[in-house]
């Protein structure tokens, strides 16, 4: 029986969580059921950045987490890379620290409505069984050619009062730090309502951890949408007081209603989110809008969930070895 | 659309969001308490009731969403108010 060796292959892989698979799986049998377990490293680049002395795991990561499972349990047909396309709704309920085992369980719901196209349904519990994300999405092995923007990009929303937020304004008010730090610049009009934000893309990937590139260069559409979440963020305080003395102040995704995933960024190019908050409620906001790299569109987002958490500072986090479990994916496979 | 079709695809919409089967999203069960879910799913919810039914709910409804009674309430009032 050959070795599944292609998986991953074919993008970008930022923080790998899973490598590929260890042992033989016959090429012919189509996985419809995949179940991984994984511990967290407690010290990974990860937790460097997200966040200094409150290490979580970034709910874009869960998704890449689980994404990097499924490819390499052999999700995709022939073990091929898959693909973030289109995210139907995406719940974040809890986080999960370092050291922490959680389990991914995910399951194919049944064919896109594209060719190649496999919509997937995806839960992470913790050992308690008790949910950490769920999420439906849309995976292909075929790679992306992004879409042509239909308006020029518009100056909606900016105007004479416009705050400009340079890499000291945003490291002041994000929590995030290298190498998860994934806003360069913002500008932010008058009524607080409206952002541009952008993020150059380098081709060493500095962003990626302990990834490493491949012959596919694309920026992974997960830590796209890290970082519009972290610009969506910029926009969830109307008015900024630090936070107490003591306290660190955690931004959290709490969801999507739905994203749609047009292509990659290339290195050299730069990512522009343009965010218009829909709702703002005391705490949260609901922030919609779209990514764009020099008149391409890469990803349209619809109410992203966001909310500030002012948390006791917890200091150094513990040390514990790094491991990895092993996956189950075999056991859970069903032969067609 | 009758209310039983507006109370009936809110129970699915609210079951979906915390996760539990639609017979047990009774008409004036708790969601928060009862159901578990906190103040983002609450959101979430009014969120996926304006996708849905393709209306504006004034987020200071969000205190009054307490069970799926109230909330069927405060979608009749905005389709009542879009027509």
């Amino acid at each position: 029986m050959p070795l599944l060796d292609g998986a991953g292959k074919g993008r970008v892989r930022p923080f790998v969580f899973f490598d590929t698979p260890r042992g033989p799986r016959p090429s012919h049998d189509r996985c419809d059921n995949v179940v991984a377990s994984l511990t967290l490293p407690a010290r990974s680049p990860v937790f460097d950045g997200h966040y200094p002395g409150h290490p979580l795991l970034p709910g874009a990561l869960m998704l890449e987490a689980a994404l990097q499972a499924m490819e390499a349990a052999g999700a995709g047909d022939d073990g091929q890379t898959l693909f973030l396309r289109r995210i139907d709704s995406l719940q974040l309920i809890r986080s999960v620290r370092p050291g922490e085992t959680f389990t991914i369980e995910a399951s194919r719901r049944g064919e896109g409505e594209a060719a190649a196209r496999m919509s997937w349904k995806v839960a992470l519990r913790d050992a308690q069984r008790r949910r950490i994300a769920a999420v439906t999405l849309v995976v292909s092995a075929a790679s992306m050619s992004a879409l042509p923007r239909a308006t020029p990009v518009s100056d909606d929303g900016l105007d004479a009062g416009q705050t400009v937020l340079d890499a000291v304004s945003i490291v002041g008010r994000l929590p995030h730090r290298a190498p998860l730090l994934l806003v360069d610049r913002a500008v932010r009009a008058a009524s607080g309502d409206f952002l541009r934000a952008q993020r150059a893309i380098r081709i060493d990937h500095p962003d990626l951890g302990e990834g490493e590139p491949t012959s596919a260069m694309g920026y992974p559409a997960t830590l796209a949408l890290e970082s519009c979440a972290q610009a969506a963020g910029l926009l969830a305080l109307d008015t900024w007081n630090p936070p107490r003395a003591g306290m660190s102040r955690l931004l959290i995704l709490g969801g999507a209603g739905r994203v749609d995933i047009h292509g990659e960024a290339m290195p050299g190019e730069v990512m522009v989110h343009e965010l218009r908050v829909t709702r703002r409620f005391s705490g949260a906001v609901l922030v919609s809008g779209t990514t764009c790299v020099d008149g391409r569109v890469l990803m349209d987002v619809h109410n992203l969930l966001l909310s500030f958490r002012d948390e006791a500072n917890s200091g150094e986090y513990p040390p514990c070895t790094v491991h990895m479990d092993g996956m189950t994916a075999e056991d859970s496979c069903s032969m067609q | 659309m009758t209310n039983e079709e507006i109370q009936q695809r809110l129970r699915e919409l609210i079951a979906e969001v915390v996760e539990v089967e639609p017979e047990l999203v009774q008409d004036q069960v708790n969601i928060m308490t009862d159901l578990g879910a906190d103040s983002m799913r609450m959101i979430e919810i009014l969120a996926r009731a304006e996708d849905e039914f393709g209306i504006t709910i004034d987020q200071s409804n969000l205190g009054r969403m307490v069970s799926l009674d109230d909330i069927r309430e405060i979608v009749q009032d905005a389709l009542a108010a879009t027509a």
